[in-house]
């Protein structure tokens, strides 16, 4: 008659730690590497660009100083001494106090069209710099903030460490907190593995006895974002029939998976390590 | 009117260029916020425990020195002092149990990490496939916790302890 219960309640207490081959748990690793930085290809256009830029600030570069440099033509200055040359001198002679008494600005390209494409190819550099930036954060091992954020790091593990405690502890009598506490904590996977197997502990527990008591000996937060956490734990469990201590104390190693779900962090996922 | 048309170009190349700035100091920042600093010196410490704690779970002893050699690259401070005061004694064991260990952590987190000081700790689950010289090999499962610190080698072991079950 005893044989049965014992069979079922190892059968509870195994099942947890051996249900799934073991997993190692790396997937967060996917994080650690950094993007590489934007290639030499992206600022091949810019550079172009300003190379241009400059070819068009020599050219334009006596007009900078003229009265109304905006209207004359930009190669006026060059063909201008081959065909009027005196007129070209008097020019230059009324130019020459000029640059004196103006601020002198930047070499930038004088033609209107050539300045609107170099400020449209330097925003537009600036607009991958920006992407590239924002894809850098998104694989930022800053995204993981398991131990990095020490208060939130905390909170998971306290509540991990509390519902795990109370869904594998249960006493004859009160079979029915436990199942309470499970409908509370666990979601998901986790919640339809544990109706399954908890439903045969309910038959057994109060005829045998059976008393399962769980500690958590050691936390650790491998994956933390704002609403899903990857832990591995180690746990104790000691059982007892008829008060009696029922074997010796069981090691247990889980990968939990935990989602915030209204505030509170939520087991969905449950696997031996 | 031609204020408007003279200003205009430069203007607008001023503006695109400190939007340039902008552009750079934010990408700058992405990558090199302490931030993704320390989440990097967090995921390297994690990985070169679960690596080291294999490698001090693993022998083979038909090449001891290159395992004790092994166990020595892998510590630091009082766990490579001591592996390295108890070698002769470990190289005898070894040899006279004939049996060779293959470690593997099939799970491993940090449960501490103080980058300033560079120290952590972490937990690890092992499982190790032992293998006589003659008979069949067998499997064992520890659970450990160990001690990291940072070194110019990278993040090194200082401690190892397994936690049997029951222990406080």
């Amino acid at each position: 008659m005893n044989t049965t219960g014992e069979d079922q309640e190892q059968h509870f207490r195994v099942r947890w730690d051996h249900t799934e081959p073991p997993e190692p748990a790396d997937g967060y690793e996917d994080h650690t590497e950094a993007e590489e930085p934007a290639g030499p290809a992206e600022f091949e256009e810019l550079e172009e660009a300003e190379a241009e830029a400059e070819e068009f600030a020599e050219a334009g570069e006596p007009e900078e100083f003229a009265a109304v440099p905006a209207e004359r033509p930009r190669r006026a200055p060059r063909q201008a001494p081959r065909r009027a040359p005196r007129r070209a001198s008097r020019t230059r002679r009324a130019r020459r106090p000029a640059p004196r008494l103006r601020v002198p600005l930047p070499r930038v390209p004088t033609g209107p069209v050539a300045q609107l494409v170099l400020a449209a190819v330097i925003a537009l550099a600036a607009v991958v710099l920006l992407v590239q930036a924002g894809q850098q954060r998104e694989t930022s091992p800053a995204v993981n903030r398991a131990l990095l954020d020490d208060a939130a790091t905390t909170r998971v593990t306290d509540s991990v460490g509390d519902a795990l405690t109370r869904i594998f502890s249960y006493s004859p009598t009160d079979t029915a907190a436990t199942e309470r506490a499970a409908a509370e904590v666990l979601s998901g996977r986790a919640a339809e593995q544990y109706r399954r197997l908890f439903g045969q502990v309910k038959q057994q527990a109060p005829a045998q006895r059976l008393t399962l008591t769980t500690r958590v000996v050691r936390t650790g937060v491998t994956d933390l974002s704002a609403d899903t956490a990857q832990l591995l734990v180690f746990l104790d469990q000691v059982s007892t029939r008829n008060g009696r201590p029922n074997g010796t104390v069981a090691a247990a190693q889980l990968s939990v998976t935990a989602k915030l779900m209204d505030g509170r962090w939520k087991i969905t996922d449950l696997r031996s390590s | 009117m031609i204020a408007i048309r003279r200003y205009a170009g430069p203007v607008l190349i001023g503006l695109a260029a400190l939007l340039l700035a902008w552009a750079g100091w934010s990408y700058w920042q992405a990558g090199n916020s302490p931030e993704a600093e320390s989440g990097h010196d967090r995921d390297l410490a994690l990985s070169a425990g679960k690596q080291q704690i294999a490698a001090l779970n693993s022998m083979d002893h038909a090449r001891v020195d290159a395992g004790l050699r092994q166990w020595l690259n892998a510590s630091t401070g009082p766990l490579h002092d001591q592996l390295r005061r108890d070698s002769a004694q470990s190289r005898q064991r070894i040899l006279q149990a004939r049996t060779s260990a293959e470690g593997s952590v099939t799970a491993a987190a940090l449960t501490e990490l103080d980058g300033r000081a560079g120290t952590a700790q972490v937990i690890a689950s092992v499982e190790i496939r032992l293998t006589p010289q003659a008979g069949a090999p067998s499997v064992q499962r520890k659970r450990y916790e160990a001690g990291l610190s940072r070194t110019p080698g990278g993040w090194k072991l200082t401690s190892l302890t397994a936690i049997p079950a029951g222990a406080r």
